[in-house]
């Protein structure tokens, strides 16, 4: 049985009926492990905001760089921050499609603290997948705060 | 203490609703249901408000909508249906007494939106609708920080929602909105639809952006919910886990909610929607079921 749950409020919506509700705290949110498994990030369009899929994302770029010692420096300094990290062994099954452009974001999250925990545990950093070929018709363009990595294709 | 409002079943879905609003949707799979759980009625055209981003584009030269015509479209909805009732200035409208009192027999959920510039006018009407159990819940679309009406009427109710526009409403209302007792907010996303099309600007754009970095700031605050625009808009989705967004994310547009315009006596998805059917061309029930060969909006 699926339930959904509108808690609280009548629908007065005077224009597209609909209302979901939040009702929790949040800031950055540590959590207590992390697991960096391997993934395949192909052309097609996507929004990775799970701290799992950005762990994943971050993990297979460096995979196909081969920066395994700037992945092993990310374990260490999570570590130091009380966090447990797991990653996958099988090193080859993972996928960036044009990821040897992603450099400069390896190198900002890499080199920087601060920028690393924003990415994997910020409710605001998200990675945006796509390609030039994308029609993707978007009624309103805002440009929201986050650091842009243009990773070329 | 909460209590049961209504409860029906509608196609495979259940749907349970409280009394303080609060909406239970219980279903195996896939919902395929018969008739909207919602429907946004836009009852006149006419407003004196002058709001130069109105979606609706009412004006003082703005005409009401036939509400006998209406309660006929409506009458094979069953008990416990929400209607959202609004304009244009619905408040002005000579009939709403008599339509609130209608659909009440009928058993429909009314909900009213109403401007907070119109409270002071018309605060002894809309205490009688709350006294008198014609409305459950009460939208105000918040435009200054003068709260006094409003303290007034939460008084009578507690399903009192706060409608807030991300693009025109500066953010930091919310601050003062939650020392109102039970405080509940809408944020609506910004309509690039009627006046506010021309009205679009770079002011907007800032104010989306203060508003996309306010939002997980205010959560834990007070009850906080969206319409599917400002979802969009803002990235609500963003803030939520994948269990969380699964159990509270409603639907989309025009998959249990539909929209009418009484004033031109038709039938659209959503209040931004450009096709749009006539009364003559289809019944309501036959409308909605047209929704899967609708495009989304």
């Amino acid at each position: 049985m699926i339930k959904k749950i509108r808690h609280n409020v009548f629908e007065t919506n005077s224009s597209s009926t609909h209302s979901i509700c939040i009702a929790k705290d949040s800031s950055l949110t540590i959590p207590k492990e992390i697991h960096f498994g391997t993934g395949e990030f192909g052309w097609e369009r996507n929004s990775l905001r799970s701290m799992y899929s950005k762990a994943s994302y971050l993990y297979t770029g460096l995979l196909y760089n081969n920066r395994m010692t700037d992945f092993f420096d990310i374990v260490g300094l999570l570590e130091k921050e009380g966090i447990t990290v797991t990653y996958d062994s099988h090193k080859d099954e993972g996928y960036v499609d044009h990821g040897y452009a992603l450099g400069n974001f390896l190198n900002k999250v890499c080199k920087d603290k601060e920028s690393l925990m924003s990415y994997l545990f910020s409710d605001l950093s998200y990675i945006e997948t796509g390609n030039d070929n994308d029609d993707h018709d978007v009624d309103i363009v805002v440009d929201y705060p986050h650091e842009i990595f243009y990773k070329g294709n | 203490m909460k209590t049961i409002l209504h409860e029906y079943n509608n196609g495979n879905t259940h749907v349970t609703i409280l009394n303080d609003g609060t909406k239970i949707r219980s279903y195996e799979r896939t919902p395929n249901i018969l008739f909207p759980e919602t429907i946004d009625i836009k009852i006149t055209n006419y407003c004196d408000m002058g709001c130069k981003y109105c979606h609706e584009q009412s004006t003082k030269e703005g005409i009401h909508g036939d509400l006998s015509l209406l309660l006929y479209q409506l009458k094979d909805l069953p008990p416990g249906v929400e209607i959202a009732i609004g304009g244009g200035n619905p408040l002005s409208h000579p009939d709403l007494l008599f339509f609130l009192e209608k659909i009440k027999k009928q058993g429909l959920i009314a909900n009213l939106t109403v401007n907070q510039g119109h409270l002071k006018s018309y605060l002894r009407s809309i205490s009688y609708y709350i006294e008198e159990d014609l409305i459950k819940g009460l939208g105000i679309s918040v435009t200054n920080n003068n709260f006094t009406y409003i303290k007034s009427l939460l008084e009578l109710s507690e399903n009192i929602v706060y409608h807030l526009i991300a693009g025109v409403s500066k953010v930091s209302v919310v601050e003062d909105l939650i020392t109102l007792s039970n405080c509940k907010i809408l944020i609506l996303g910004y309509k690039k639809f009627g006046f506010g099309i021309d009205y679009y600007n770079d002011s907007i754009r800032q104010n989306l952006v203060e508003w996309y970095k306010a939002l997980s700031n205010l959560r834990g605050k007070c009850v906080i919910s969206f319409d599917n625009l400002a979802i969009q808009q803002l990235k609500v989705e963003r803030l939520f886990t994948i269990e969380g967004w699964e159990k509270f994310y409603m639907g989309d547009d025009f998959t249990f909610s539909m929209y009418i315009d009484a004033v031109e006596k038709k039938y659209a998805p959503t209040s931004r929607s450009l096709e749009r059917k006539s009364f003559t061309e289809y019944s309501l029930l036959e409308f909605f079921s047209m929704r899967n060969n609708y495009e989304r909006i």
